[in-house]
């Protein structure tokens, strides 16, 4: 699976390709190949950097927490018990909308591409990107006036925001697969289906998966603002910190939010990189 | 792994496995627009035989073409594939006995090529040892390395390669019918004359229903058995062999579309193989000029020509040259003007002219030499492919439009008068 084993098997295919008839013609294979290589060694390179900074970082925190004077106030918001209790909570908020939006915006996002919704697809976008420019905080208080502060809204607000960027990229990855490709399997007696699940989801997982995972990065962060509606998470420290003005609260909340959403963000670049189909 | 090979519906060499094609008064209207995009038209298909759609774009040839395999639904109409109509039966199912092939291949690039030849007979549920046996003897056949080629992907294959693949996997469940829409369109042209010789070979070796739509008229000539000339709406112009097209175009639209050059197009017909051969004086390096010499006085000749131990042409001798020699030397002539039995007339006159020697060596299998072929051998082959297509026209498939509407093109309206 990994690009160094892919590059190996490929390699010995390309030495009697020398001798075959047509071989000047194809001579770019084998530098492909070792691109294709060098950019997965890359790529792989990067995701470690990336979690090696996110674990650093999170270490430095930990270890500041342990030697810096803190308030009696600041030690019961910010004890071990509490922390993991309301990071916890930031998951929970954050898993649960996510996969209420996967559940929602893929499914939606197949059947506005498909040809009868096609007229549909115009209004949806513009749609998406007008609700994409919202402010979340404004989004989200006016639900909770709505439906009433708490967990529930703040999960509904997340999914709203969330649906935008996965939807918009499904509709946007199905699109782009070559229609002489769905043709050609149509024409070889593929079911309208069996193209869908074979030809053009497989060749949009590449832009699906990213823009499911600017919406996981986009949730993580927005449901810090869910303290505002009594939604929990780790936005409480954020806002007990601004109120009763403790710095060093305040910025314990504020890393920790973006120490999830930069590992939220390794995450789904780590499926993106596995699932990208090989031969692209 | 070879048994297998044998069960598969594998056609031995000569036999037509093609079925014929029947289009009864086809019609496709597509709402909101005025005119059908096809008419009313009727057209027979010859079972293994190629058959080629040429026109100006937008002619509705390519809308013909889904139409027999149901990409597009006729409006109205029949379609009748080897006596069955097809109409009306499941259109997925009907596809999948119909090899398709789309320009650059349409290859899927997150599949092997192993795995694209392979989509058809999954789907026909055959088991996995029979597919790998069947993809292997296909990319034989399309004359790729199975062990180098059945676990490449796309990218990192050609253009030409791609498109070879497109056909191999057309043809892998041996449907008696293979559609092709513009297949060569997206090849650079050597590769594109390649890939029509080998089409040609495949065709000559499976004998299948082809067809076939290009806007290359030229092409058309070098791979039809019919062509079928369209005009705007699908309005059937002409449909008849290359040789009587080019012989007797129907009027001044087909003049147009045939182009400059007639004349030299119907060379592309005649391979030099099918032309009887002058004898020519042989040398061998080594002989004495002056035998050589008297050899060419006896047989009123002005070249000799010199063969090497396996009787490969290496050089071309004038009676000027030999005279200033004592024996026949062994220097090859990279300019020789050398054809292959294989090669077109075509290609031997522009050997010819390229040269300028007036007469063309022609080799056999292995670069053998076999005998000279000369202009006046030439205006023979024309004269006589004249003859011909003037002489038999009476087994011309039916191809008709039911409704017909006066032909849109300037150059048809003002035919009428001008030859009247």
């Amino acid at each position: 699976m990994t690009p160094a084993v892919s590059g190996d098997t490929r390699a010995p295919a390309s030495a009697p390709e020398a001798q075959s008839e047509s071989s000047g013609i194809d001579g770019a294979a084998p530098v492909a190949d070792s691109i294709e290589a060098a950019t997965g060694w890359r790529s792989w390179r990067a995701l470690g950097i990336q979690l090696g900074v996110i674990i650093a970082v999170l270490a430095a925190l930990l270890v500041w927490l342990w030697v810096a004077p803190l308030s009696s106030t600041e030690l019961t918001t910010l004890a071990p018990a509490a922390l993991w209790a309301y990071t916890l909570e930031h998951l929970q908020l954050t898993l649960l909308a996510a996969l209420l939006v996967l559940v929602i915006a893929v499914p939606l996002g197949i059947v506005l591409t498909r040809p009868r919704f096609r007229a549909l697809n115009g209004p949806v976008l513009v749609i998406a990107n007008i609700g994409q420019a919202a402010p979340s905080i404004g989004l989200l208080v006016l639900l909770a006036f709505w439906i009433g502060f708490g967990f529930g809204s703040a999960v509904l607000a997340l999914v709203l925001y969330g649906v935008l960027p996965v939807l918009r990229n499904t509709m946007v990855g199905l699109q782009h697969v070559d229609q002489r490709l769905v043709e050609a399997g149509r024409g070889m007696g593929m079911t309208a289906t069996a193209v869908l699940f074979k030809v053009e989801l497989p060749l949009a997982v590449p832009i699906m998966l990213a823009g499911i995972r600017t919406a996981l990065v986009l949730l993580v962060g927005t449901a810090a603002l869910a303290a505002f509606i009594n939604g929990g998470g780790l936005g409480i420290l954020i806002t007990t910190g601004v109120q009763l003005n403790l710095p060093r609260v305040l910025a314990t909340g504020s890393i920790l939010v973006a120490l999830l959403a930069l590992l939220f963000d390794w995450l789904g670049r780590v499926v993106e990189h596995v699932s990208r189909p090989k031969g692209l | 792994m070879f048994e297998t090979t044998h069960n598969s519906p594998t056609p031995h060499a000569g036999v037509v496995t093609g079925a014929s094609i029947l289009l009864d008064g086809v019609t496709k209207q597509y709402p909101g627009q005025k005119k059908p995009a096809v008419d009313g038209l009727t057209l027979e298909i010859p079972a293994g035989k190629t058959v080629m759609f040429v026109g100006p774009s937008g002619c509705g040839k390519t809308t013909t073409l889904k139409m027999i395999n149901r990409l597009i639904e006729p409006s109205d109409g029949r379609i009748v594939i080897n006596g069955d109509d097809v109409t009306k039966m499941d259109g997925d199912k009907l596809r999948r006995n119909i090899g398709y092939v789309i320009q650059a291949g349409g290859l899927f690039p997150h599949k092997t090529v192993a795995a694209n030849i392979g989509i058809v007979p999954k789907m026909l549920g055959w088991d996995a040892q029979r597919i790998a046996a069947r993809v292997d003897e296909l990319l034989e056949l399309v004359s790729l390395d199975p062990a180098i080629y059945r676990n490449r992907f796309p990218k990192e294959l050609s253009g030409g390669q791609q498109q070879r693949v497109g056909v191999a996997r057309a043809l892998a469940a041996d449907p008696p019918v293979l559609l092709m829409d513009e297949p060569f369109g997206a090849v650079d042209p050597i590769t594109r004359q390649r890939l029509q010789d080998e089409l040609l070979h495949i065709q000559a070796e499976l004998q299948k229903t082809i067809v076939c739509v290009t806007h290359d008229f030229d092409e058309a000539v070098k791979l039809g058995d019919w062509i079928a000339i369209f005009n705007e709406g699908a309005q059937l112009v002409q449909y008849d062999t290359p040789e009587r097209i080019l012989a007797n175009p129907a009027n001044e639209f087909v003049e147009n579309f045939i182009g400059a050059g007639a004349g030299l197009k119907q060379l592309t017909l005649t391979r030099v193989a099918d032309v009887p051969l002058t004898e020519a004086t042989v040398a061998r390096p080594g002989d004495a000029a002056t035998s050589v010499l008297a050899r060419l006085d006896a047989a009123g000749h002005q070249h000799a020509v010199v063969i090497d131990e396996r009787e490969r042409p290496i050089q071309r001798l004038s009676r000027r040259h030999l005279a200033r020699l004592t024996t026949v030397t062994a220097i090859p002539d990279p300019k020789l003007p050398v054809v292959s039995s294989r090669a077109t007339l075509n290609d031997a006159l522009d050997t010819m002219l390229v040269s300028s020697a007036g007469e063309a060596l022609v080799t056999g299998r292995r670069e053998v030499f076999q005998g000279v072929i000369d202009v006046t051998t030439i205006m023979a082959a024309i004269t006589a492919a004249h003859e011909a297509a003037a002489a038999d026209s009476t087994d011309a498939p039916v191809g008709i439009n039911t409704t017909s509407i006066p032909l849109q093109s300037p150059g048809a309206s003002v035919a009428g008068p001008v030859t009247a």
